[in-house]
């Protein structure tokens, strides 16, 4: 596990020197460093993890142009970007990350944060999205991927027992600290209840 | 069941041949691979003494590769791991850029320049459009293959891009080819910076030699400002806020044509665009792309109709023939394959050691 943490920050390029990772948990770094290789391999090499953090940075940022927002929407908005973190948060615990692409994941987590906050209008920000883009895709085609989106995290977490979950927040709670932006070590150790 | 049993089987399906080159991180070879006879070049990346594990240009290399499949950009085939090392095997490609603007037996016509070009851009729309800088082009990374097609390699100092409040370092492109908002030490650039480096190649290809031979970044900067004219703020506007940013006596731009005296009207706009000193408003590599310099004649050639380099003599060593292996005819010109940073002419070493001395410092 350790080892998959040291490769995690390296790809993401949030590099932590191995020494600093032994030292932080009382292990012998060189026991990291010798299993590097053995998860690359494992991984045959697929090296980037999708994750939806980035893409609801980037939407929140667009928002902010598309409703030209003033100083208490962009609050607002800093609001709401919290809150669909914590909800794509929930998503990586699920098999959603395996089946959608990040853009996708965002907006479902933005939809649900916004459900809660009510900061914007969501229905008329995909609409925007749909006019300026010349997307060859439809609008209830965006619909039905984001209620798939949320049925995963549902039906994922009435399963998830209280000790596996606690034992993901812990985990989770190690990445945030690294300042690992990536996921790998879930795409790998995919937790099963 | 031993752990060397999976890696052995790989191991054994190349068959190694000659040595191609020899770099930084370790050798590249010629190789076959017995599954589908196609010849390979394997780049073999030492592991056992580093200090940090696998090293960050071979992961960043995996990495993006791993994503970038286009006609071109090489092909990394396969990776693993191998006696203490890490190998990575790559589709061959016969000759660079570089051999072929060295190489005086050959003449390049205007429509051989155009294909270049558009390849070598066609390669980096491929890559700004899945967010990936390059941050090493120059020629001796475009490889061409034995069709005449052209292809990026060498992604050890690519990453991603598109994040707003990511920081990179400045630190990036051979001297000759760094856009002059990275020598005045921006940290926040994006695909502008690919771009000026390939309008740099393309100078290369109309002069057959490197346009802008700084010896230091100073004079680099100031290389770039006798050819362009010192930037003004209704030019550059933000310049005066990079972090290393010194002011230049002005000096006015001579006009581009006294420095390319024999390209058309298009290829002197084009030119113009790509070293825009504005990042902002430098030209991108799909507007280039659009540009009517690939559109007016002469057309570009076709690719399999490009002059080829003198070629090295084949191997005559068979399975059935023990005789010597082949004559390595230029040994410094393969070394440049996979020395980044490092040229076999002049300004060299000095920029060697500029390179090295903050490789270790890539972000």
């Amino acid at each position: 596990m350790l080892t998959c943490i040291y490769a995690a920050c390296k790809i993401e390029e949030n590099h932590v020197s191995a020494e600093e990772l032994g030292k932080g948990i009382s292990q012998d770094h060189q026991m990291i460093l010798n299993n590097e290789m053995i998860v690359y391999q494992s991984l045959e090499f697929d090296l980037i993890v999708y994750a939806p953090y980035r893409s609801v940075e980037g939407f929140i940022n667009d928002m902010e142009e598309f409703f030209n927002a003033g100083d208490n929407q962009l609050e607002m908005l800093k609001t709401l970007q919290e809150t669909a973190r914590f909800e794509v948060d929930k998503m990586m615990l699920t098999d959603a990350p395996l089946l959608f692409p990040p853009g996708q994941l965002a907006l479902a987590a933005l939809g649900n944060s916004n459900a809660l906050h009510r900061v914007i209008d969501f229905d008329s920000y995909l609409r925007g999205i749909f006019s300026r883009e010349n997307s060859m895709h439809t609008m209830s085609e965006l619909s039905e991927s984001l209620d798939a989106i949320d049925s995963w995290v549902i039906v994922s977490h009435s399963n998830v027992c209280p000790l596996t979950e606690q034992m993901c927040k812990f985990q989770i709670n190690i990445l945030y600290w690294l300042g690992t932006v990536g996921y790998f070590c879930f795409t790998w150790t995919t937790v099963r209840p | 069941m031993s752990d060397m049993d999976p890696s052995k089987k790989v191991a054994d399906r190349y068959l190694k041949r000659e040595v191609l080159g020899e770099g930084t991180y370790g050798v590249v070879y010629k190789a076959i691979d017995t599954h589908t006879g196609q010849t390979v070049a394997i780049k073999k990346i030492r592991l056992g003494k580093q200090k940090e594990g696998v090293n960050f240009t071979a992961l960043r290399e995996i990495k993006l590769l791993k994503e970038l499949k286009d006609p071109n950009i090489v092909e990394l085939i396969d990776a693993f791991p191998h006696k203490g090392n890490l190998h990575l095997v790559f589709e061959f490609m016969e000759t660079d850029l570089e051999a072929v603007i060295r190489d005086r037996n050959i003449f390049l016509s205007p429509s051989d320049t155009k294909s270049y070009l558009q390849m070598t851009l066609k390669g980096l729309a491929y890559c700004h459009k899945k967010w990936v800088l390059h941050r090493d082009m120059k020629p001796n990374n475009l490889l061409i293959g034995s069709n005449g097609q052209l292809k990026l390699a060498d992604f050890g100092l690519a990453r991603m891009f598109g994040s707003p409040d990511r920081r990179f370092t400045h630190q990036v492109f051979a001297r000759w080819y760094r856009a002059p908002e990275l020598l005045f030490g921006a940290k926040q650039y994006g695909p502008g910076v690919d771009v000026w480096a390939a309008g740099c190649i393309f100078a290369e290809l109309l002069l057959r030699r490197p346009f802008l031979q700084g010896t230091s970044d100073i004079d680099q900067l100031g290389k770039i400002f006798s050819a362009f004219g010192t930037p003004t703020a209704s030019q550059w506007p933000d310049m005066v806020y990079l972090p290393d940013y010194v002011e230049y006596q002005y000096v006015p731009a001579p006009p581009l044509r006294s420095l390319f005296p024999m390209v058309t009207d298009d290829a002197l706009d084009l030119l113009s665009k790509m070293f825009t000193y504005d990042p902002k408003a430098r030209i991108s590599v799909q507007q280039a792309l659009e540009h009517r310099y690939f559109s007016s004649a002469p057309l570009p050639s076709d690719p399999d109709k490009l002059p080829r380099p003198a070629p090295k003599r084949e191997s005559r060593t068979s399975d059935f023939n023990l005789q010597e292996g082949p004559t390595v005819l230029s040994p410094p010109r393969k070394s440049r394959r996979v020395m980044p940073g490092r040229d076999g002419f002049e300004g060299s070493s000095l920029q060697a050691d500029k390179v090295d001395a903050s490789f270790g410092d890539f972000n």
